[in-house]
């Protein structure tokens, strides 16, 4: 697979876990969710390394033929002028370029079967623009890199290109719009951080019923929603605590701060609250021009919605395996 | 046998579950830490992916899909009991012994083009520039934590006599290697970045270095001796790529 035009894309798994005494975050897929759908679809594991697209134009051509699929936010693709829709797995024939034009903000992922076979450094294949680790030499594809696939599949990816290879069969597998994430849904729900009680009843009244708008100044490793000052009725310095990817902290003019995948690991800023995991996709792709609203669930509630997630993205897998049996 | 009304178990998230011991920076809480933290990685639970060690807590991460996988209907509650029994493992000699860390001896250079905080520090205690290298020199410093950017190294427990408060504006650009003070803590920035400490020196050596099989220089529970270098040995000295 050969890029021929990179906005701001990385190569990304699900992170480089176990560093975090090494002050290294974890990285990985900012949109999880996309992300695993996008590996379900072309028959990889959720940790394949995928293509993750956020800004620019992006397009690459391809030696072999290729099983891919797009997922996530953001952009409309193209090859050859006719247009591919997100959430279907297809084929690209040696020869043929993929197109990607960006709509609107978001992650876009580009899912190869195999996976990106770049070197895993630190047990991952996440880039970490930061500290020029992982991916493709540390830093942001760009035009002429020629990048690694798979070139035989395995039994289930061959399943679905012999099914994709009957033209007829083309495009007509996807999956359903009740599986999607809902990027439409502008409620966020957190749970109560460490430091909750260090806010006065006002601001965590004001945490529920304001909407907080993301600032431009977001990045990987976070982006501060605006919205009304969050008083602390206690005033204390805190001592650095662990922080990770969700974590709602606020900054002392009283602005949140939410971390994403490349939070840093450790943070001094008192966390109030922290996104429940099944939503911090959602959170993630907010663009600009969205507004946000926080709701507060229990820490049991969180973890329900989340294994349901799980059971759901389990239970996906084995319909669509079965499909192609 | 482990008192564990003194440590506060709580989760953070879903996949996070937090030990915290003492409110005020420790060695001998950070010890009783460290020692919970090895006792993790070196006999891991099913779905064990990391922890983080702070001050005064330590951070244990997990799969929750995993655990769910394995049978367990609750994640949080199969990993809080775990965390509870892995505590009350430890007796309290156990605890008392002290985890031997890496001491390191770490030239610095304090001369005015790498230390451009040194003033303001000396005038902030009343004092000469000279006197604050000098305690700056002349203890050893334990190393806490390593957080915040990769390798960063959180050092103390300076005494009043050295401690200062961050910076109001941080600096856009603190250079690789600088040293610095905030509040009671005394660190080194292994890249160059932005910073609010106050700067009153820089390191020849690299403290985080991705080429190594083990890039960061300083782990949690080592000890650090600064001592004082010339422009000239640091030049001779110098990892770092020039800018």
């Amino acid at each position: 697979m050969r890029v021929l035009k990179s906005g701001i894309c990385t190569i990304q798994d699900l992170g480089r876990f176990g560093n975090r005494n090494r002050g290294l975050p974890v990285s990985g897929f900012m949109d999880p969710l996309a992300a695993k759908l996008g590996n379900l679809l072309t028959g990889n594991d959720s940790n394949a390394a995928s293509l993750e697209i956020s800004r620019g134009a992006f397009s690459a051509s391809f030696e072999t033929t290729c099983l891919l699929a797009l997922t996530g936010k953001g952009y409309t693709a193209y090859i050859s002028g006719r247009p591919i829709p997100f959430y279907h797995p297809f084929l690209i024939k040696a020869g043929e370029f993929l197109q990607l034009f960006p709509k609107e903000t978001g992650f876009t992922y580009l899912s190869v079967h195999g996976g990106i076979r770049s070197n895993p450094v630190f047990g991952s294949r996440s880039t970490h623009l930061a500290s020029k680790l992982g991916g493709q030499e540390g830093r942001p594809l760009r035009a002429g890199d020629q990048l690694p696939v798979t070139v035989l599949p395995d039994e289930n990816g061959q399943r679905i290109i012999d099914y994709l290879l009957k033209a007829s069969n083309h495009h007509q597998v996807g999956l359903s719009h009740s599986v999607l994430p809902d990027y439409t849904c502008q409620e966020i729900r957190f749970i109560a951080g460490a430091e909750y009680s260090w806010f006065s009843g006002e601001a965590l009244n004001l945490l529920q019923s304001s909407g907080f708008r993301p600032s431009a100044l977001s990045n990987r490793m976070g982006s501060r929603f605006t919205g009304p000052e969050l008083k602390r009725i206690h005033t204390a310095e805190l001592l650095s605590q662990a922080v990770l990817p969700g974590t709602i902290q606020v900054s002392p003019d009283g602005q949140l701060l939410v971390l994403f995948a490349d939070a840093q690991t450790t943070g001094g800023y008192p966390r109030i609250g922290q996104i429940i995991q099944a939503d911090l996709h959602l959170a993630a792709q907010c663009s600009v021009d969205n507004v946000l609203h926080f709701k507060q669930v229990s820490i049991e509630n969180a973890e329900n919605l989340l294994l349901q997630q799980e059971k759901q993205l389990l239970q996906l897998k084995r319909d669509y395996y079965l499909y192609f049996s | 046998m482990a008192n564990e009304e003194s440590f506060h178990i709580y989760p953070i998230a879903e996949s996070a579950i937090t030990i915290e011991y003492g409110k005020e920076p420790a060695i001998a809480a950070n010890q009783v830490l460290l020692r919970f933290q090895q006792s993790f990685h070196s006999v891991p639970f099913t779905g064990f992916t990391d922890t983080s060690i702070t001050y005064n807590s330590l951070t244990v991460f997990f799969d929750p899909g995993h655990i769910f996988a394995k049978g367990q209907p609750s994640p949080l509650a199969f990993v809080t009991d775990l965390i509870r029994k892995r505590i009350r493992s430890f007796s309290g000699s156990d605890l008392q012994t002290p985890i031997p860390g890496n001491h390191h001896l770490i030239p610095v250079c304090y001369e005015a083009a790498m230390a451009p905080d040194l003033p303001a520090v000396a005038a902030f205690h009343q004092t000469s520039s000279d006197a604050i290298i000098q305690a700056h020199c002349a203890e050893d410093w334990y190393v806490f934590m390593i957080g915040f950017n990769p390798g960063f190294s959180y050092m103390g427990i300076l005494p009043d006599t050295l401690a200062m408060p961050r910076k109001q504006r941080p600096a856009l650009q603190v250079a690789a290697g600088s040293v610095g003070i905030a509040g009671k803590q005394t660190g080194i920035y292994p890249n160059t970045s932005p910073g609010g400490w106050q700067i009153i020196g820089r390191t020849p050596l690299l403290v985080f270095d991705l080429r190594e099989a083990e890039p960061c220089l300083f782990k949690a529970g080592d000890t650090v001796r600064f001592t004082r270098i010339d422009l000239a040995t640091f030049q001779y000295l110098n990892q770092h790529a020039s800018p």
